[in-house]
Parts: C-alpha cells; sequence; structure tokens
C-alpha cells in the first residue's frame, strides 16, 4: 500500500465519527422534548411515505392487470377510447 | 416510449387494451414527487415549530382562520365538481354537462387563489413578509408552494376545458390534468390544518 492509498484509507475511515455528528445535530438548535419527538414524527413520515405511495401504486396496477385479465371482477375499462 | 398494453380477454372489449396510458403515468410520478416535496416543507415547518417557545410569535399577525376555511371548502367543492365532470364526460352524451361542470370547477379554483392572494396582500399590510420572522417565512414558502401549483394545475384545466369545447380532449389526458388537481385539493387540508390551526 503507498501513501497515496494510506492517506486516502485514512480519510475514510473519518468517516466513523459522522453518525455522532449527525446524532448532535438533531437536537443542536434546541434540546427539547417536543423537537426531539418532532424529529422522530418527521423521520417516520418521510421514510414511511415513499413506501406507502409505491405499495399503493403497485397494489393498484396489479388489481388493474388482474381486472383486464379477466381474474377479477370486471369493469368497463375507460382509457380505451383515444388511444 | 409505448403505452403500456395487455391483452384483454373480456367481452366486448377490443382486444388489445392500453391500461395505463404514458401520460397518467408521468402524473402520477410527478405528483409523487411533488408529494414528497410538500413532506419536507412540512418536516422543516414542524421541526422548526417544535423549536420555537412562541408560535406563532407575538409580534405577528394572527392568520384568518374562518376566512380561509370557507375558501378551503371551495376548492374541495372544484375538486367535486371535477370529479362530477368526469362523470358526465366518461357517459354517452354527457360532454355538454362535463364542460359546464368542468368550468364551474375552473372558476371556484380560480376564486380560492385570488382569496390566497387577497389574504397574502392584507398580512403584507400588516407586516408580515417573508423576512419579518421564520413563523412568516414558512407561511408564504407552505401556502405560495401550493398557490403555485393551483395557479399551474387551473391553467392546465383551463387547456382541457378549451379541448372539450373543440371535442379534441382525450380520456386520458383528462385523467392525467384530474389527478394534478386532485393532488392539489387534497394536499390543502393538511396545509391548512398544520398552518393555520397549529
Amino acid at each position: 500500500m503507498n501513501i497515496r492509498q494510506k492517506l486516502t484509507l485514512a480519510l475514510l475511515s473519518t468517516a466513523v465519527w459522522l453518525p455522532h455528528s449527525a446524532l448532535a445535530c438533531s437536537v443542536c438548535f434546541s434540546a427539547r422534548e417536543e423537537t426531539r419527538v418532532a424529529f422522530y414524527l418527521t423521520t417516520a413520515l418521510l421514510t414511511g411515505l415513499p413506501l406507502l405511495m409505491l405499495g399503493s401504486f403497485v397494489f393498484w396496477y396489479r388489481k388493474r392487470i388482474r381486472q383486464f385479465e379477466g381474474d377479477g371482477p370486471f369493469s368497463e375499462p375507460t382509457l380505451d377510447q383515444d388511444l | 416510449m409505448e403505452s403500456a398494453f395487455i391483452e384483454n380477454k373480456n367481452p366486448g372489449a377490443s382486444r388489445v387494451t392500453p391500461f395505463l396510458p404514458n401520460g397518467v403515468l408521468a402524473m402520477i410520478f410527478f405528483v409523487a414527487m411533488e408529494v414528497m416535496f410538500f413532506a419536507a416543507l412540512i418536516s422543516a415547518y414542524t421541526i422548526v415549530k417544535s423549536g420555537a417557545l412562541f408560535w406563532p410569535p407575538p409580534e405577528q399577525p394572527r392568520l384568518p382562520v374562518t376566512a380561509t376555511a370557507i375558501n378551503s371548502l371551495v376548492l374541495l367543492a372544484s375538486g367535486w365538481l371535477l370529479f362530477k365532470a368526469n362523470k358526465s364526460f366518461s357517459v354517452k352524451g354527457g360532454q355538454e354537462a362535463a364542460t359546464r361542470l368542468l368550468r364551474l370547477s375552473i372558476i371556484l379554483g380560480s376564486v380560492f387563489v385570488l382569496f390566497q392572494g387577497f389574504e397574502w396582500v392584507r398580512l403584507i399590510g400588516y407586516g408580515m413578509t417573508m423576512t419579518s420572522s421564520t413563523y412568516a417565512g414558512f407561511f408564504y414558502l407552505i401556502v405560495g408552494a401550493h398557490g403555485s401549483h393551483a395557479v399551474a394545475a387551473i391553467f392546465v384545466l383551463a387547456i382541457m376545458l378549451g379541448k372539450l369545447k373543440k371535442n379534441q380532449l382525450g380520456q386520458s389526458e383528462f385523467w392525467a390534468s384530474q389527478i394534478f388537481w386532485y393532488f392539489v385539493v387534497g394536499v390543502w387540508p393538511v396545509l391548512y390544518i398544520l398552518v393555520y390551526l397549529n
């Protein structure tokens, strides 16, 4: 391992300390309990919302495909008029 | 890019039917992106609010809660009229009713935006500006972002109305524009509760 690689490795290893900085950031402007709760809630919101949207879309898409294939209850397609 | 097609085995239906046009799919992706944008704004607002000792700040004017609640009903009515317009558009011979309902929906949407503008002018007159406090900054950012989306959606609906009058409106493009407007209508109650009632 040459000096350049060692230096790169040393720099990368400093990333170990980054989570500590990130943890400190959540209360850096306010150490109140409300702020901590707000952080948890908004983290849950921003994590869950994309999953919920993706899940809903996949569920709806599968249901629509099943309807078109005739497996499920048939509903008249509304989008075949102009395409 | 091709539309998504699937073989339709239902009796009476055409053999190959598009089940999700590209325009609708693109609008779904766009709205999902916008949902995340507003979720980020809501998150930032919630965290800043939780760290404040007084919210809203004592020196800032109070927001017109009741008047905006009525204005919110106007927006919801606009969404309902668009839903009814789609119902009329889907049935044979319902184009005239759809045109009338879509026009009404656009008018109500415009009333909502104009009232919001009127509200802003009054608040600025009372000294509540983008730089007067964090509270005011968030108010104009969140409500302004929604307002700009509402203006864009009204513009889209107006184009759809023009096409409908000329009998050139396709079901898929009407559906895509509806998704956009339903998003604008659907996100507003959340913003209203968050910004005006808390």
